[in-house]
């Protein structure tokens, strides 16, 4: 219970926290209309700025949409992540930071699983003992390996959420440099491949 | 607590961990979110929070495409806030607020505003506010849908308001430059028709002036627009490149006179029999000058202005007539080269009558002096052959019309004033062969009691020739 509690508390703090934190709410008791109507707040002096501006705006939108298709979804390479530990980061193109975070979480899945398993034999031969003796043996035996298991799958836990938190930074990154790539490739040339085709420009 | 107690608590803890990554995933795509967010407050038409919230992002994301993305959504903010100052009839605002969005669409309500305006401004006869808000349109908005009909109202403020008629002229060009056979621009030409008309008459003023490339200038010009009548366009033009051609006669360049008679010519076809007449007159001037250098015997220049007839007029008849000439003297030059040398050679044999022949039939091919001056030397030398001392007699005889003789008898005459004339005393012409066969020597010798004159001359009878032996006859000949 105490569990969907803080939940429901973390989620209520995501969704209002635009609300709560954000400038537009703090602005608006001093809203300006000369500044707000100003032609020039965007650095655009006259109308060549402006002319100059909506060139690269027009040479941008159009490369938008060669990014969308080619841009990685965030939500997606967490699910992958979250299913298959460095997934996401291979899909990134962080090819050694997968290889580390799927190495560690297996290692320390599969180390939390062996204890586990040691646990659970002791624990199976407490059960079945019948002696006093046998009992308290056995059951002093299930515990330390028990005691590990958990401690290594805390641990393999830890690592698997940071592996889930870091393809979030992964994607965007490799989002923004997708970007820079596009704008590289195909940016103001004058022969450029956008959606509709290829574009020769005269 | 148990050991199935503790079972339980790692899957508590785990379920935490699960949650924790669930909001960690949602809390990932914050910027995403803002941007959603954003989004929904442009729907719900809450376009300042929304532009506080895009400015935002386009200020700190570091993705620019998320960037242009919000770029995007600010603009369609801006483009609706724009229209509803513009519902509102806020125009200014409405201005200002279509300039921030920068956008196609926003430009075409700035185009509507700026028209609105500019309209009103010309109703209430506010001419320069309304040029200024018909400039902004042409300037800002320049392939808008108004721009016909801006530059057709523009043409009439400058050419009937303000009488400026050069600045509707240019404004009538550019419509015409872009919009040809618009109905605006059909409209437009009667406005400056006018101008256009008058432009010809300043065309043709520089025309007689002399300035004939800015005439030129301005002709084309209009030939270019549709305003002023082709025809009579046409026809200045032609008679702009006749003045020329006129001029390059006068400067004797008569090719380029051609080039420019043949230009005006098919500019105004009427005149097509003037100009070929003209035309014929030029060839007849090629002529002209080929008889100048063919009298000179340069046969080169000659041939060669004869031949510029023909870029005229080809196979114009005189020049042909006058090449055959040259080349008939230039083979009659060469056939009296080969006679006056078969007249030398007889000459050497001193066959003088052939080489006379000879040398007479070389100069009435082609007339000479040295051919005339060895006809006379053949002459000379044929007489002398038959009485040398009579020749030579009749040479002294001759010598400046018997100057001579004459002199010899006034001296005569002059000493018979000092002596009596039995004491004066002549030996009469003796002629005695000098030096070389054609050579003779003419003495005449006075004698008195106290003086003597000893006059001797030699005669060369080839070429008629008399030189003074002594100082005397030296004298006499002067």
């Amino acid at each position: 219970m105490k569990i969907y509690l803080i939940a429901l508390l973390l989620f209520a703090a995501l969704f209002l926290q635009p609300i709560l934190f954000s400038a537009p709410l703090r602005a608006q008791s001093s809203f300006d209309l000369v500044q707000f109507s100003d032609s020039t707040k965007y650095g655009w002096r006259d109308l060549s700025d402006r002319l100059d501006f909506r060139a690269d705006f027009t040479e941008r939108q159009n490369l938008l949409q060669i990014y969308n298709i080619e841009s990685q979804s965030v939500h997606e390479n967490m699910l992958k992540s979250a299913i298959f530990p460095g997934w996401g980061q291979f899909s990134t193109g962080h090819f050694t930071k997968g290889q580390i975070l799927l190495g560690s979480n297996l290692v320390l899945f599969g180390t939390s699983l062996y204890f586990y398993d040691r646990a659970l034999g002791y624990h199976r031969s407490y059960e079945k003992a019948t002696q006093v003796d046998e009992i308290e043996k056995f059951y002093k035996k299930a515990q330390e390996p028990f005691q590990y298991s958990v401690i290594f799958l805390g641990f393999a836990t830890l690592f698997w959420a940071y592996n889930v938190y870091d393809v979030i930074g992964s994607t965007q990154e490799y989002n923004i440099a997708l970007w820079d790539r596009i704008m590289r490739e195909n940016y103001r040339r004058p022969i450029r491949l956008t959606p509709q085709g290829v574009e020769i420009e005269f | 607590m148990t050991f199935l107690d503790k079972h339980c608590a790692a899957i508590r803890a785990t379920k935490l961990f699960g949650i924790a990554v669930i909001y960690l995933m949602l809390l990932s795509g914050c910027e995403l979110n803002r941007l959603k967010a954003a989004e929904e407050l442009y729907n719900e038409k809450r376009y300042i929070i929304a532009l506080q919230q895009l400015d935002d992002i386009v200020t700190k994301t570091g993705n620019g495409a998320v960037k242009t993305q919000a770029e995007l959504l600010r603009s369609y903010c801006y483009y609706d806030l724009g229209l509803l100052a513009f519902q509102r009839d806020n125009l200014n605002l409405a201005i200002s607020i279509f300039k921030i969005a920068n956008s196609p669409e926003a430009d075409e309500q700035l185009a509507e505003i700026y028209k609105k305006k500019a309209d009103k401004y010309l109703a209430e006869e506010q001419y320069e506010s309304a040029l200024e808000n018909y400039a902004n349109l042409l300037i800002e908005i320049p392939a808008n849908k108004h721009v016909p009909e801006v530059r057709y109202r523009r043409i009439r403020i400058f050419y009937e308001a303000q009488g400026n008629q050069n600045a509707a002229w240019m404004d009538y060009k550019n419509l015409y430059d872009l919009y040809p056979n618009n109905s605006y621009e059909l409209l437009s030409r009667r406005v400056v028709k006018g101008y256009a008309d008058r432009q010809l008459e300043y065309a043709r003023l520089l025309t007689e002036q002399k300035f004939y490339d800015q005439s030129l200038n301005v002709l084309f010009e209009q030939e270019r627009y549709p305003v002023a009548e082709p025809y009579q366009v046409s026809y200045e033009i032609s008679r702009n490149y006749r003045a020329q051609a006129e001029h390059k006669v006068l400067e004797e360049n008569y090719i380029e006179a051609d080039r420019f008679f043949r230009i005006a010519m098919q500019y105004h076809p009427d005149i097509q029999a003037e100009i070929e007449l003209r035309l014929k007159d030029l060839a007849a001037l090629f002529i002209q000058k080929g008889d100048v250098f063919l009298n000179q015997m340069d046969f080169e220049n000659a041939l060669i202005n004869y031949r510029k007839s023909f870029d005229i007029i080809p196979d114009y008849p005189a020049a042909l007539q006058a090449i055959e000439r040259v080349n008939t003297i230039k083979q009659n030059i060469q056939q009296a080269a080969l006679l006056f040398a078969e007249g030398e050679k007889a000459e050497v044999i001193r066959n003088y009558r052939e080489a006379l022949r000879l040398y007479r039939e070389a100069n009435t091919l082609h007339s000479e002096a040295e051919y005339r001056t060895k006809i006379t030397q053949m002459q000379n030398l044929i007489e002398a052959e038959r009485d040398p001392v009579a020749f030579t007699q009749r040479i002294i005889n001759e010598y400046r019309g018997g100057i001579l003789n004459s002199r010899i008898n006034a001296q005569i005459n002059e000493l018979q004033k000092k002596y009596k004339r039995a004491q004066i005393r002549d030996a009469g012409w003796k002629i005695l062969l000098a030096g070389g066969q054609f050579r003779y020597e003419a003495r005449f010798d006075i004698f008195t009691p106290q003086e003597n004159y000893f006059y001797i001359w030699q005669v060369n009878l080839k070429d008629r020739s008399i030189s003074a032996l002594n100082k005397i006859s030296e004298d006499m000949m002067k």
